[in-house]
């Protein structure tokens, strides 16, 4: 990757050798990432810097800006209302990791026991089609099917448990875990999918092994699948919980954080302090702490799931 | 080769070495604009050029009027091009002030007056053109929402916009449902409107179709609050004038009513979850005695409901007190830096002083035509109820009751206060006296950044 890297490489190779040619490879090296850097420099550190440099203003976006130093990092580490956001984006990893990588696991498990290829690919096919689907679609058609009259009620009436009905997305107790279920249902797809992949990569001769010393099925889930998509389990967990925390599509459309500051979730409170309250600096200073909680949640999960061969 | 952990340390000593540089780069100034300072005042032109000319208008998707009437002008002027950008109102309420501050402003803007954007010199100061137009003949009530002070406080100092249609809200009711409980007239106290709602409940009829998904039960508070709580101390919050507080007996006493309704049953029980769209709909469909909204719903309804819908004002506590509601200008503004602010300023008279564009106000706008109000009124359909609307405009406006919205007090109090306080108010999570200690503290925090 870096320069170093790249020439010390070549250093012990045949003919192309000496100072010219390694400040050449040098610069060819450069070259060829210059693209690449350039767009990152542009799009990614620039935009972060401004952010970082933003956050420690007080700013309307418009008139004079003034600095208040960390001040809006403090608001936000003390003010409970400011907190709430970033509890309630804990709360949505269940709903955006856990139960979908559950399920994926456990619904792959399933297909590939499946012996059919017709109904498994059926399968496979309608399990995948909400990922393709635009969340802010999904958000909007779950919200009818969570309205009073919706889908959602309609089969709880059918099947005799009328007692539970309510507009579900307006209900103080169930918003937060009725939104967190779209989560699972758009990503539960993509996990299946992924292990789907992984499981069919292990080889048979694995399986065949654990039955002739005489295991089942747990056994074989045990011993075989779950070590083999170890790997594939942490690319999940770490886009799923990624996207659990900077969550916002699917809050935005269906209740835009309410009943109350029930569902609020630190992505859609920084478009609000941004653009509604016009609070760029909290703004940015929320998005800044967004951005180190994420890395602070993902990093040891990563090294969780990449450590132990 | 380097072990992957060396290489990672190299790559994240890297991207912070950047990131140092940026920040170091950066840090030598600061976001946003100097302040220039106020505009000089500049010579205005009355007479509208020969010569081809285009206005640029930025509009709101939901209201048609304000392109309806830039065509209609098309059409007597034709050497003036409109160009038309549109924006459901709050995605513009955000955009405006960054497309006003940019190279290529628009020369008309749809915007409620602010105090902020008057701070960042956005808005051009319209005095000029009110003494050339004769502006000032208007009644001043429809002039003091868009007066800025040099101080910055609403209600007073220079002329920013230009109202042309005028909101009013109330109640809209479905008269066959009416008819079911024996409700002959309109209430004339609150007592009375309480007993109906009673009525309506016990007849197994939902008696308020509300929606409150994003806090649209602020109209249903603030027509209960404006009987309550004296008219100045309302407008003196909704102007921002020093000291003033709406953490008051009075307040607390309002949102009591409002959450007794809700706790009673005289709302749909998924107000929360219901969005505006929604409610109209289902309102429309015959579902719901009462329907808190105002005027520029009345066109569509007349359409949907055919004779079945009336209107009238929320009454006050007691009988024979002057109606009080929320009632103000459909703003136009001109941008500062608009490149036509002459011919922007011709549109906005014509407006409302050529007879067509006037019949447009009320055809389309459903409502009355501000301005001078000598002029003859547009003719409405009798016994429509965009002309019951009217008719209630032009009882707030005899009784000097016309008040300002408090969502409109600071940029955040819908979205982040009003909204979520109504919710928690109507699904019983917080207590009145919670409620309006929360509007006052949140007002004060914005007013203080």
């Amino acid at each position: 990757m870096t320069a170093t890297g790249f020439s010390s490489g070549r250093a012990g190779g045949a003919g192309r050798t000496g100072p010219r040619m390694r400040g050449r490879d040098v610069a060819a090296g450069w070259l060829f990432a210059a693209p690449a850097l350039i767009v990152y420099a542009m799009f990614v550190l620039y935009p972060l810097c401004v952010a970082v440099q933003y956050s420690l203003y007080e700013w309307n976006g418009i008139g004079p800006a003034t600095w208040v130093g960390l001040d809006n990092y403090k608001n936000i580490l003390t003010e409970p209302e400011r907190l709430a956001p970033i509890r309630n984006a804990f709360v949505l990893i269940i709903f955006f990791t856990v139960l979908p990588v559950t399920a994926g696991l456990a619904l792959a498990s399933l297909i590939k026991v499946i012996q059919n290829p017709v109904f498994a690919s059926a399968a496979r096919t309608m399990l995948f089609l909400p990922q393709i689907i635009p969340l802010v679609a999904a958000g909007i058609g779950w919200s009818w099917m969570y309205a009073q009259t919706g889908l959602v009620n309609q089969a709880l009436d059918v099947v005799g448990l009328g007692s539970l009905t309510r507009p579900w997305l307006g209900d103080f107790d169930f918003a937060l875990p009725a939104v967190g279920l779209i989560g699972t249902w758009v990503l539960t797809g993509l996990c299946t999918v992924l292990l789907l992949t992984a499981i069919g990569k292990i080889d048979p001769a694995l399986y065949e092994s654990v039955r002739l010393d005489g295991g089942n099925w747990y056994h074989e889930f045990r011993a075989v699948t779950l070590p083999s998509v170890r790997k594939e389990i942490g690319v999940l967990v770490t886009i799923n919980t990624i996207a659990a925390l900077a969550s916002f599509d699917i809050i935005m459309t269906t209740t835009g954080g309410g009943p109350g500051r029930e569902t609020m979730v630190p992505g859609v409170e920084i478009y609000r302090l941004g653009f509604g309250e016009r609070e760029i600096g909290l703004a940015s200073a929320l998005g800044v702490v967004l951005m180190l909680l994420v890395l602070a949640v993902i990093l040891p999960l990563h090294r969780v799931f990449q450590e132990r061969p | 080769m380097l072990s992957p952990s060396r290489r990672r340390r190299r790559a994240v000593g890297l991207s912070l070495a950047m990131a140092a540089m940026s920040v170091v780069v950066l840090a030598g100034c600061a976001p946003g604009g100097s302040d220039p300072g106020a505009p000089q005042r500049r010579s205005v032109n009355t007479r509208l050029a020969d010569e081809p000319i285009t206005i640029k208008l930025y509009t709101e998707t939901n209201y048609t009027l304000y392109e309806e009437l830039a065509h209609e002008f098309q059409r007597q002027h034709p050497n003036v091009t409109f160009e038309i950008t549109k924006e459901r109102y709050d995605v513009l309420l955000q955009n405006a002030p960054r497309l006003m501050a940019s190279d290529n402003p628009p020369d008309l803007v749809r915007l409620d007056v602010q105090t902020d954007q008057v701070k960042d010199n956005l808005l051009l100061d319209l005095d000029p053109y009110a003494d050339a137009y004769g502006w000032d003949r208007f009644p001043p009530t429809q002039l003091a929402p868009l007066r800025v002070s040099e101080s910055g406080q609403r209600g007073e100092g220079s002329l920013y916009g230009y109202g042309i249609n005028h909101s009013v809200t109330g109640v809209y009711f479905n008269k066959e449902l009416a008819r079911q409980i024996g409700m002959n007239e309109p209430p004339a106290t609150m007592g009375e409107f309480e007993e109906l709602l009673q009525a309506a409940r016990d007849a197994g009829l939902l008696p308020i179709m509300q929606a409150n998904a994003a806090g649209e039960a602020n109209m249903t508070y603030q027509a209960i609050l404006n009987q309550l709580l004296d008219r100045q101390t309302v407008e003196d919050w909704i102007y921002n004038v020093p000291g003033a507080t709406i953490d008051v007996p009075e307040s607390v006493a309002a949102a009591r009513r409002l959450q007794e309704w809700a706790e009673k049953g005289y709302l749909n029980s998924d107000a929360n979850s219901v969005d505006y769209t929604s409610m109209v709909g289902r309102f429309a469909a015959g579902e719901g005695l009462f329907m808190f909204l105002g005027n520029w719903q009345a066109a569509a309804l007349d359409s949907e409901m055919e004779g079945n819908v009336g209107f009238f004002l929320f009454p006050p506590e007691d009988a024979g007190r002057p109606a009080i509601a929320m009632s103000t200008p459909g703003s136009l503004v001109i941008p500062a830096k608009a490149e036509n602010p002459d011919a922007a300023a011709y549109f906005l008279n014509w407006t409302l002083t050529n007879s067509t564009a006037r019949q447009t106000v009320a055809d389309v706008g459903g409502s009355v035509p501000g301005g001078d109000p000598g002029r003859p009124l547009p003719d409405v359909a009798p016994g429509s109820v965009t002309e019951q609307t009217q008719e209630a405009f032009q009882d707030v406006a005899e009784g000097d009751g016309a008040i300002g919205f408090l969502t409109n007090a600071t940029p955040g109090m819908f979205q982040n206060t009003l909204a979520p306080q109504l919710q928690l108010l109507i699904g019983g999570r917080t207590s009145p006296e919670e409620f309006a200690a929360k509007l006052q503290a949140d007002y004060e925090e914005d007013l203080a950044s």
